[in-house]
């Protein structure tokens, strides 16, 4: 899991397990609103990142998060950090 | 008297004499509504600035919290019966036994502001989720604050301190459409109730209210009166147990137990909901 492209279906992979999303509605520029995925949600997905990657993600990269491409964008940034 | 004045020759009274009679309704209906939005503040006031101070020093601290909630439950119960004799509305209550029970998560939708004054008249040592600015309200902070209700900021508090409450033995009250909800809408839950009953392994129990006129809605003014004495039904439901979804990961489990009470509250709506005014 490093480029984009991976940590998005890895991602996809999550929601559908966690939230039980449908991968085809899961494109990069869709909002966690649309998902209907709530702020509680939000922070189990936080921990199971933590889990898979072994990285914290600071709490105030998680408000911004708005789609799913800034979650990708913010665990590309912590990997290659 | 329209007519002997029709037999005069005179122009028909009819439509002056409804609205002589309509002014005489929203006369009284002032009357009524003021009495009680004084005998709320008056009793209020009395309740935590005088009862509460003088009864609770002598227990110990620990055991306060329900003791306020307790003296609530006594005062909300005195003023529903009060609202009735005095005219403010007429109330029934469907399956209030299931209320009695310590330790539930009580959902209701939440058409009216009225829909917490009849619940707290009905659950005894019940804690609810206020807004964190209300704490702040001068006569409405003591009770929040003796009663221990929640006025949580972040969610993760709010399930916290709601799972909390419930293995302290008290029921909590929840809203989950978040906010007042005009009636006419589907019914849509937020998924932090079945969360919390989740994760405290309590029952659930739905609560449906109707009301015939609505009044106190979102947008309606205290001065909304309505045109006749409003019709309030509270319907509670059979519990609901979170173990029918144990098993499951706790996000999806909250996902399942939140369609039920939505298919639970919709199917209410459907037996005893009518629409009109």
């Amino acid at each position: 899991m490093k480029n984009k492209q991976e940590i998005f279906e890895t991602l996809r992979q999550l929601f559908q397990e966690m939230f039980e999303i449908d991968p085809g509605q899961v494109e990069m520029e869709t909002t966690f609103q649309t998902l209907d995925i709530d702020s509680i949600d939000a922070v189990d997905l936080m921990v199971r990142l933590h889990e898979i990657t072994g990285k914290r993600i600071a709490p105030e990269d998680f408000k911004n998060i708005r789609t799913v491409g800034n979650v990708v964008e913010v665990i590309e940034r912590l990997l290659n950090s | 008297m329209a007519l002997g004045f029709n037999r005069l020759g005179l122009p028909p009274l009819t439509d002056d004499w409804q609205r002589l009679q309509r002014g005489v309704r929203w006369l009284s209906r002032l009357g009524v509504t003021v009495t009680s939005y004084g005998v709320y503040g008056l009793g209020s006031f009395l309740l935590w600035y005088v009862i509460y101070p003088l009864t609770s020093p002598w227990m110990p601290p620990e055991n306060r919290p329900a003791h306020a909630r307790h003296l609530s439950f006594l005062a909300f119960n005195f003023f529903v019966r009060f609202l009735e004799f005095i005219g403010y509305w007429r109330y029934r209550v469907i399956g209030a036994d299931q209320l009695r029970q310590p330790g539930r998560v009580i959902v209701a939708n939440h058409p009216s502001f009225l829909d917490i004054v009849l619940l707290f008249s009905l659950v005894d040592n019940a804690v609810c989720v206020v807004k964190p600015s209300l704490a702040k309200v001068p006569l409405v902070s003591a009770p929040i604050r003796h009663c221990r209700h929640i006025a949580a900021e972040t969610p993760q508090q709010l399930i916290a301190d709601a799972v909390a409450a419930l293995q302290s033995g008290a029921s909590l009250i929840l809203f989950p459409q978040g906010t007042r909800t005009p009636p006419d809408l589907p019914i849509s839950f937020q998924r932090s109730a079945a969360r919390i009953a989740l994760e405290a392994e309590a029952p659930l129990i739905p609560v449906f209210f109707h009301y015939q006129p609505l009044l106190l809605s979102k947008g309606q003014w205290w001065y909304n009166l309505p045109d006749k004495t409003p019709e309030v039904l509270a319907v509670v439901d059979e519990a609901l147990n979170p173990e029918c979804v144990s098993g499951l990961r706790l996000s999806i489990a909250s996902r399942r137990l939140t369609l039920m009470m939505e298919a639970r509250l919709s199917d209410l709506e459907k037996c005893h909901g009518f629409s009109g005014k």
